[in-house]
This record gives C-alpha cells, structure tokens and sequence, in this order.
C-alpha cells in the first residue's frame, strides 16, 4: 500500500461490497474528513434499518473540523439504528438533524471548538431502495451501468450563482469561492438537509466522496475506477491518484456495490 | 481570541476594531513608549487552513514591500503565536464607512478629493504589482488632512503569487456591493478590479448608495453583470458630466474598457475635462448568460430551439383554424 493511503478499508457483507479510503492529502497538515461504514450485526436492525455509509468533510480550527464530521458522522448512526421502527429515510432525515444539533451545541460549548462545522452526506441502503441525506458539498453517486448520477446538490455560495445563471459549469468548478459553503452540520441550530431516494438494483455502485477529490480527478475518472476495479481497490486508486496530481486537501472517497 | 484588557507581546490590546471572517481586530498600545497600533489576529476557527495562513503570509509579503504614507507599516509578524497575529501602524481618521453614514452624500470637491488620494494609494500599490481586490468605504481610513490610508491587505493579491481558494462558512465572502464582474465570475482580478471598486466608491460619495445593492447578495451579484447604474448626473445636478463619466468609465463591465490602473484614474480624477471618454459611447451588454454562452457553442442546439418553437406555433395554428 502507498504510504499516503492513511485508512483504507473493506468488507464484504452479504450481497454489499465496500471499499473506503481517507487521507489527510499531501498540503493540509491532518485529516478533518471521516469516513463512516455500518452494517449492523442484529438481523432485525439489518432488515429495518440496513447498511449505513457517511462521509463528512470538517471545516474550523484547533482540530475542530476532525471533531465535528467524526462527531456528526457518528451521532448519525446512533440516532439512526436508535429508532427501529418508521421509514428509513425519515429516520436518516432525523439523525442529520440530530447530528447537527449535536455539532452545534459542542461547538458553543467548547471555545476551543467554536468555528467547528462539517458536511455530511449519508446513504442507507435498506432492502431494495436506497436514501441519501445531505447537507454541504460532499457528493454522493450511483453508478448504474454506463451512467453516473449525481445523487446531490451542493451547498455552496458558487453553486446558488451557478443556478440562477451568473456563472457556468465550467467557471463554477474553478472559481475560488467554490468551496464557500451555505449549509452545514453545526453552523446554525437547525438545518434543512436534502433527501434523495430511490430504488436500489443490483449491480448498482454508490459513491460517497468529499470536495478534495473532485479537486484533481473528474466525476468520469471516479465512475471508471469503480466500474474497474472492485470498491476497496476503487477507493484506494482515487486517493492514489488524487494524491499524486497535487493532493491539495483532504481526500475521502466510499463505494458501495450491490449484489457484489 | 485575546480579550480587550489583556497583554500580547508588549502590546495591550484596546477596543475591538472590527471582526472578519479570517481575522479580528483590535486597537492597542505599545506598552514601553504608549504608541498606537493595531493588532489583527487570525480567526481561531481559520488555524489548520492552509489558505487561511497563505493569505496572512502574502499579506506579511506585501507589507514588508510597501512603503507609503498610505499604506500601514507592518510593524511585526508573529505566525508562529497561537492565534498568529500582525502589529500595523494605526491610522488616525475616521472610516470612509463612518463618514457617509454621517454625513451622507458628500460634496463633489470633497468626494474628489477622497477619490484622488484612494487612487494615489492605489497608483502607488499597482506600481509595485500589488492589487487590493477588496476596496471599500470600511477599508478606507480619511486623515484629518483629507488623506487616505488604505487598510487590510487580507486578500490583495501580490503578482505572481499562488492562486488560493476560500473554505469555510459563505459569510466569509463578504458583501458584493463592492466586488467586481470579474470577481463574481470567479477570476482573480487585477489592476482594473481596484478601478472598478474605487468607481464604486466614487459613486457612493456622490450618489449616497452604491450603484447596485439588494437585500439579497445573489441579486447584487446579478445587477454588476447585467444591469447599468443610473448616471450620476442624472441623480445629482451639481455634478459634472466629466465626473460621472470617469465613474461611469471606471465601472465598465469589460476590466479592458475601465481605466487600466490607478495611476490613469489618478490622473482622470486631477483633469476630469481632459478624459477619454470615448469607451462610453459604446455598448456595454450584460456579460452573457451561461445558457446564451453554451447556445452560442452549440448553436444546433440554438437552431433546435428555433424549430422546435416553430412547429410548436404551426401546430397551435392548425388547432385553432380547425377550431
């Protein structure tokens, strides 16, 4: 394994295969995004709750960015196998709310923490249909044959121009306040997080990164690496490759394939 | 964050100057000979952030290369202090910002007068490759002479530096009123980028109110690509036409139809009768849409659009005449 490759991780369980990969990056001096993978072992959670992938990107100083997206990415999990019954994606909804209410009440109680935030992008899958909960500009994608989807919206300043027309695609994946962020988990008491959903098929390859990537490879690069290579080989080759184009922030990528 | 009261260094630190989203600052006073400074500390929630420290570094950089009645002596630099922090010069006056909300719009002589010192300061900034990109009324300090001091070099730009991106919360963006079509846009900005915002300054002086504002800054945004501020001698009579032309030059969209730097403002603002002003009798479009942009490269899709509308129209004519 290359030496950047910080945390890499894999598991194959029952008909889900996944592959995570996270690194602090070769500029920033740690790494403030985490990633988050479970899947749980009591067979009545499994079958109402599922499996459940986080990635969260922290922003704010004294380490408190790492704080705030481990913080959020685990509040999500406990609040959302806490509650056993109810429709998934109203309970993965509840559990970002949950997680940012957290964040944000740690954040005004701890100085040293005071700038914490994080992004947070949460996808359960749950028999036959998926969820995906979401606040900030960390991505998710399905990866269905040939075809990659954007599962979200960014949250940011340059995103909001783009779509009322004061920038193009193009200008927006270079401006400089392209990582400006208008939504996050911890920055006000409450949040409105997206929710996307939709059927689950088999083959179909979910891709959960943070911006950093996006920084040096293409979404197409991404889709290519996972419809290659098997998710833990996948994630570890985005990292690798975003490591060596320049490697200018923190690098987390998570693919999940069904009926792997 | 240091307190009012408290002791950094041999500094005390006063009253709060003002908090931005990267820095705060205060005033204070050198303990051993009682001389005023300001010292700006970077934002906790900044350290750990490379661009955070890159910025401060450049503004270190730029600092040590200035030397000019209007531009604040950087004093000292401590990067290595938790939270880092910078000891400038303190700049007697009053801020611009202050000024107009007292007094409101200004005469034109002393609106002049304001406007030939900014862009003295500019001149002096631009010839040695140095471009604030973040004028305006709070950033601007007015003398008991008349004279300006500009301060916070946060995120000017020192040519040839590494470009670097902002993280965070969108607070830190900061308001558009001020910002240039190129900013918006996502360019980095130059020379021009400080003649656009001094012509904004310019126009508030005389107008009372930038040339574009909304409650909303998507909206602000919009109004700097696409629409055109009101004549200045359509708003006030007792200015002359010369005047609201450099103002109206200085706010060209296109950076190449303004004044291309401080100097050339400096010396329209000193003969406002002797300026070119010929650029204005051209068009000044909107700065195209992205969707006119990308039917412009593909302009089948343009020609789709047409047919698709025309069959549309022929279809509903057929149903109506059957009618």
């Amino acid at each position: 394994m290359p030496s950047w490759v910080s945390t890499s991780r894999s598991a194959v369980v029952e008909q889900l295969a996944v592959g995570t990969a996270t690194d602090a990056g070769r500029v920033r001096p740690k790494n403030e995004d985490y990633v988050l993978w479970e899947f749980p072992e009591d067979p009545d959670l499994r079958s109402g709750r599922g499996a459940l992938l986080i990635v969260a990107d922290g922003v704010g100083g004294h380490g408190g960015g790492a704080v705030a997206s481990a913080e959020a990415a685990h509040t999500v999990a406990q609040e959302y196998y806490l509650h056993r019954s109810g429709e998934p994606g109203r309970a993965l909804r509840r559990a970002a709310e949950q997680a940012n209410l957290h964040v944000y009440t740690t954040r005004l109680g701890h100085p040293g923490l005071a700038g914490m935030q994080t992004t947070l992008t949460a996808l359960a899958i749950v028999g036959g249909r998926f969820w995906v909960a979401h606040v900030g500009d960390s991505k998710a994608w399905l990866l269905r044959g040939a075809s990659l989807v954007r599962l979200t919206r960014d949250h940011t300043i340059v995103e909001e121009m783009r779509r009322i027309g004061l920038v193009d695609r193009a200008r927006a994946d270079r401006h400089s306040h392209r990582h400006l962020l208008t939504r996050t988990i911890g920055g006000d008491a409450m949040v409105r997080v997206d929710l996307a959903r939709g059927a689950v098929q088999r083959g179909d390859c979910f891709v959960l990164t943070t911006d950093g990537v996006y920084e040096h490879l293409t979404p197409e690069d991404v889709r290519d690496a996972f419809t290659n290579l098997p998710p833990p080989a996948a994630a570890a080759a985005c990292v690798q490759d975003a490591n060596r184009l320049g490697g200018f922030d923190n690098l987390t990528i998570a693919g999940v394939r069904v009926g792997a | 964050m240091p307190e009012p009261g408290e002791q950094v260094g041999h500094y005390r630190i006063d009253a709060p100057l003002g908090r931005g989203g990267e820095a705060t600052v205060f005033e204070g006073r050198d303990a051993a000979d009682g001389r005023r400074v300001v010292l700006k500390f970077l934002e906790p929630s900044q350290l750990g952030d490379v661009a955070a420290f890159e910025r401060m570094r450049r503004e270190v950089a730029i600092g040590r290369s200035l030397d000019h009645p209007g531009v604040p002596r950087l004093l000292e630099a401590h990067e290595d202090a938790r939270p880092p922090y910078l000891v400038l010069a303190y700049a007697p006056g009053r801020s611009l910002r202050e000024i107009l909300q007292g007094e409101g719009p200004l005469p034109v002589s002393r609106a002049l007068a304001i406007a030939a010192s900014l862009a003295d300061v500019v001149a002096y900034c631009h010839a040695h490759h140095v471009y604030h990109r973040d004028l305006k009324p709070e950033n601007i300090v007015v003398g008991v002479d008349g004279r300006v001091t500009i301060i916070d070099f946060g995120i000017a730009l020192l040519d040839g530096a590494p470009r670097v991106t902002w993280r965070g919360f969108s607070g830190l963006i900061g308001t558009p009123e001020y910002m240039t079509p190129e900013q918006i846009r996502g360019e980095r900005g130059g020379p021009e980028t400080d003649v656009y915002a001094a012509g904004v300054i310019l126009y508030e002086m005389l107008a009372g109110r930038p040339p574009f504002q909304s409650p909303n800054p998507l909206a602000t945004m919009y109004q700097h690509l696409n629409l055109r501020p009101e004549p200045l001698d359509r708003l006030r009579h007792d200015v002359p036409r010369p005047v609201a032309a450099i103002a109206a030059r200085a706010l060209r969209r296109r950076p190449h139809e303004r004044f291309p730097d401080g100097s050339a403002l400096l010396e329209a603002l000193r003969a406002p009768e002797r300026v070119d002003t010929g650029v204005l009798e051209q068009p000044d479009p909107p700065l195209a849409s992205p969707m006119r942009e990308g039917l412009m490269r593909h302009p089948f899709v343009l020609l789709g659009l047409v047919g698709l509308g025309t069959a549309i129209l022929v279809l509903l004519a057929e149903a109506l005449l059957r009618h």
